[in-house]
């Protein structure tokens, strides 16, 4: 244990190894900070290069990689409300709101130190409890994962800024794209209307990019007060452009500590939804992050701020994002069974560099060491954010001083090759276009996005396991035949119900006396 | 590119690109300077599955041996619909390979698709996976002539998985039963999207078999979680010698999902040859890299291979498609496809909570509640002239990428936009020679997305 914990450490302070490392945490900060571009993606499109790195730079390179993308999604989330990727979808108002106050590098600075913290967070418990904890993920049957579908769409419909009732539709909507295509457990097309390409159903990232790039993209050139939404932000922004870089820590950093120090229950809090959300196969840090806003929300002293630019709200979610990202190695490592899609990826490196996940990994002494390089990864990558997470702050926050009118065409330049690059395929782009006109009339009409989005990316999945639990057994009851169904199963009812009964039992209470 | 979009691009169009193409000498696409631009592999899997590996492992030999960066790009979903469409539909110019697998065979007999292996033209097969039926190791199931019994007297009690109803495994379960003389209904088949998912099934004991390849339980199975009953092969497999084969328990029964490289139908015969030669030379193992060839990358991934080029796969092809049509029209088989629960049994709930929703909307009259936001800005003229410059800017791009190239398309539009947004002239083009060949140079030469080339090869 010791020594092979020492020979993984030496193994990755070797220059080769760390320039990987710097260099990926380059690759991932940019890739992240431009909508569009999703952290898988950019996972996906750095294996060919893994085939010429050793065993151990291939895998820090993907460790490095994700963690410094998710962090970055939040930077464009900041400051054009567009998430750069689906895992800061959940506080994209709050953090916008935020900008337009004039605090975007203080809720930048509450992204990156929260993301650093919920990362080391989750490294610790990939580290402690990796064996453990994934025998709980295994317990999981097609009902489980029913509930947690349930769970997970329910927590973004009713965090969801504005009514309940509009959070709900625009979740329907969401599931209702989700049915377009050959589903997995039926032999029959649906709404395909003769297209080949439907047959795929809708690819969420570019349903995204047009729901929250696109339209945006659209409002501003709707109105012609982008230039007066410029100068009004321009005028919250500190007026004295510093030349050292070195003042420009306070605005990011201060505050940003004493605000961990005050939040520390809640951000263990986060941290821990974010792990455990993490481990559980297919539950990624996007529904990490729906649930422990969700979480959060409820357990806030000011809930009427969320979604109206909390900080709260921004450091809660983004650390449970972040530490769902070593959860999600747990059931990959421990199993074989992908936490997430860039798990799953890594599951593919793995078996193409001949080691096989599973429990033999932590006995087999060459590959223990692999293993504690990961955890090491995880903790140098989280480190490295601050420094270079600050960095991409500071040009980040340039992009809000470039006048609309130049912005726009270029967002709509990466809306367009963003939504393409994920296939390849032109069909991506006609479905980003068509979501963006969609996104435009839901705003008018006040209806949430993010929903829409969840929707669409859970949908398919929990047909899959509705209709997996009735070939099963037909009977409604046989949902809740499981201890862990029932109780996930009755947490969910009751989410729903607890609201709407509330007011009646208050009456009954309150007309007596 | 969308082919009905191409329909509508107008003969004058057609007649400027002719131009263009003449003026640029034929210089992009001649056959013999092949292959001079990056190629793509469309596996119709997703990623990390056995024939998402086997894609990516060989494209990694071919652009060693091709010296041009090859790209795999997963268009997984609808059944292998949507990828073998895309490989075999692709332009037919050797810059798209397409790896094919058993589905191929198997969805037009089901009416989901038209095409067929007549529209490929086989280079090579890469593996063949005999299907396996596993149970949880604490399963009373030893062998299969047990779990045949059992199944002869409990029709109906047991549930298995492995893949969608009517996959490869769903048709190798099917297709013993059958053989046994039982009713293919009398194991209940549990819909789920591939092996990995459903073994974690068995081993959360929501079922009690899994029908699907060795190599691709090879985890749960060498850690000792799941144990496995026989093998569908003629033989016993090279990688897991001790496995029984149905055919040593009496049953004479055998099925393997396959997967190989092909071309779209179409393609001009030097490439073909090119590319054959090359594929041939890395199966043959003469290709080395990091010491490795692809035969023992191969092997060491758990992946059982059968190599058959040429006639060979093309005499392959029809005969597996000869059988499975029989098995997938027999009554068999046509019987247990209808299920109870409906395709629009989901979305018709979902239409129906909508309707629920919008008349709770309509009686507290919320629907016109607009967003502040929207509402603080008011729309202009200009406003709605900019909003049609960027909705044509998308459509034009869509329309003529392919054509002109992403540089050309991509500047036209970038240009236009800003142009038309009130910025000046030189500021414009400054930034459209700026931006459009730098996203090229990020997406298309760094991050190696297949942006359009186009006729001048850039």
């Amino acid at each position: 244990m010791e020594s092979t914990f020492i020979t993984a450490l030496q193994n990755i302070v070797s220059p080769e190894v760390l320039l990987v490392i710097f260099l990926s945490a380059v690759y991932g900060l940019f890739v992240g900070s431009i909508p569009g571009l999703t952290a898988t993606m950019a996972v996906a499109l750095l294996i060919p290069l893994t085939f010429y790195l050793d065993n151990l730079s291939a895998i820090a390179a993907i460790v490095t990689l994700e963690a410094c993308s998710i962090f970055a999604g939040d930077i464009p989330t900041t400051l054009v409300r567009i998430p750069g990727t689906p895992s800061s979808a959940a506080y994209t108002d709050d953090a916008y709101s935020l900008t337009r106050r004039g605090l975007h590098e203080t809720s930048l600075g509450v992204s990156l130190v929260f993301s650093v913290a919920g990362g080391l967070f989750g490294a610790l418990v990939l580290i402690l409890a990796a064996p453990q904890l994934a025998k709980i993920a295994f317990e999981f049957t097609t009902y489980e994962y029913f509930w947690l579908y349930v769970l997970g769409l329910s927590c973004a419909a009713i965090v969801s800024t504005g009514s309940r009732l509009k959070g709900a539709l625009a979740l329907m909507i969401g599931l209702m794209f989700a049915t377009v295509g050959l589903s997995e457990v039926h032999s029959v097309p649906r709404f395909t209307f003769g297209f080949d390409e439907l047959f795929t159903g809708i690819n969420f990232v570019p349903a995204m990019i047009g729901l929250f790039g696109l339209s945006e993209v659209f409002r501003n050139t709707l109105t012609s007060k982008t230039e007066e939404e410029t100068e009004k932000l321009k005028s919250a922004l500190p007026v004295e452009v510093d030349k050292s870089w070195f003042k420009h820590l306070k605005p990011v950093f201060g505050g940003v500590l004493p605000q961990l120090w005050k939040r520390k229950f809640s951000w263990f809090r986060s941290s821990c939804i974010g792990s455990t959300i993490g481990m559980i196969p297919g539950a990624g840090a996007d529904i990490a992050a729906w649930i422990s806003y969700a979480v959060s929300k409820k357990c806030s002293k000011t809930p009427e701020e969320y979604g109206k630019g909390s900080l709260d709200a921004v450091g809660d979610a983004t650390s449970a994002n972040n530490s769902a990202l070593a959860g999600a190695w747990i059931p990959a490592l421990v199993l074989g069974i992908p936490g997430d899609s860039v798990t799953a990826i890594v599951i593919g490196v793995l078996l193409m560099k001949n080691i096989t996940p599973g429990p033999g990994i932590f006995e087999n002494p060459d590959q223990l060491v692999l293993v504690h390089g990961i955890y090491l990864t995880f903790i140098i990558a989280n480190l490295l954010l601050i420094p270079l997470g600050f960095l991409a702050i500071r040009s980040g926050a340039q992009l809000v001083r470039i006048p609309r009118r130049i912005l726009m065409p270029l967002i709509l330049m990466f809306c367009v090759v963003g939504s393409y690059s994920i296939n390849g395929s032109y069909f991506d782009v006609w479905v980003m276009l068509g979501m963006g006109i969609l996104g435009f009339i839901l705003e008018v009409f006040a209806i949430p996005l993010g929903p829409v989005v969840l929707g669409i990316i859970l949908g398919g999945q929990l047909e899959q396991s509705f209709v997996q639990n009735l070939s099963k057994d037909d009977s409604i009851l046989s949902f809740f035949n499981r201890p862990i169904s029932a109780a996930l199963g009755i947490f969910c009812i009751a989410l729903w119900l607890v609201p709407l009964i509330m007011p009646l039992l208050r009456k009954k209470w309150s007309t007596p006396a | 590119m969308n082919q009905r979009a191409m329909i509508t691009v107008s003969v004058r169009w057609k007649l400027l690109f002719l131009c263009l193409f003449l003026l640029n000498g034929c210089s992009s696409s001649t056959v013999d300077n092949y292959p001079d631009r990056p190629i793509t592999i469309i596996c119709p899997w997703s990623v990390g599955g056995a024939t998402d590996r086997t894609s990516r492992q060989l494209g990694v030999y071919l652009e060693q041996e091709l010296g041009v960066p090859v790209n795999v790009i997963n268009a997984t979903g609808g059944r292998g619909v949507t990828g073998h469409s895309r490989g075999l539909n692709a332009r037919p110019d050797g810059y798209t390979l397409a790896i094919i697998t058993g589905e191929l065979n198997m969805l037009h007999w089901q009416n989901l698709t038209k095409l067929t292996h007549r529209d490929a033209v086989p280079i090579v097969s890469l593996v063949d996976g005999a299907a396996a039926v596993f149970v949880k190791t604490d399963s009373p199931f030893q062998n299969m002539q047990e779990l045949q019994d059992y199944v002869k007297t409990h029709p109906g009690k047991l549930t298995a998985t492995g893949t969608a109803s009517g996959g490869i495994w769903h048709l190798a379960l099917a297709g013993w039963l059958d053989f046994s003389e039982l009713n293919a209904e009398d194991i209940k088949w549990i819909p789920m999207n591939g092996a990995g998912p459903s073994l974690q099934e068995l081993a959360s004991g929501g079922v009690d078999l899994v029908c699907c390849s060795l190599p691709e339980a090879k985890t749960l199975y060498e850690s000792g979680q799941v144990r496995c009953l026989g093998v569908m092969a003629e033989e016993p497999l090279a990688e897991f010698p001790e496995v029984p084969t149905f055919i040593s328990q009496d049953m004479n029964w055998s099925i393997s999902g396959w997967n190989g490289l092909a071309l779209p139908a179409g393609t001009p015969e030097p490439i073909v040859e090119k590319v054959s030669a090359v594929v041939n030379k890395i199966t043959d193992g003469d290709v080395r890299l990091n010491g490795q060839s692809f035969p023992e990358a191969m092997r060491e991934a758990g992946l059982s291979t059968r190599y058959r080029a040429g006639d060979e796969f093309s005499a392959f092809l029809k005969s597996n498609d000869e059988t499975l049509g029989k098995l997938l029209t027999s009554d068999a088989f046509a019987k247990m496809s209808t299920r109870d629960t409906g395709p629009l049994v989901f979305p018709g709930m979902i239409a129906f909570a909508m309707c629920v929703i919008l008349g709770c909307l309509a009686v507290q009259k919320k629907v016109h509640a607009l967003a502040p936001e929207v509402t603080g800005d008011a729309v202009t003229r200009q406003g709605i002239i900019n909003t049609i410059l960027v909705l044509t800017g998308i459509v034009f791009y869509l329309l003529f990428a392919e054509e002109l190239g992403f540089i050309l398309t991509a500047g036209v539009v970038l240009f236009l936009l800003l142009w038309k947004f009130g910025t000046r002239l030189w500021v414009c083009a400054l930034i459209t020679v700026l931006f459009v060949p730098g996203i090229y140079t990020l997406f298309a030469l760094l991050l190696r997305v297949p942006l359009p080339r186009g006729v001048l090869g850039w």
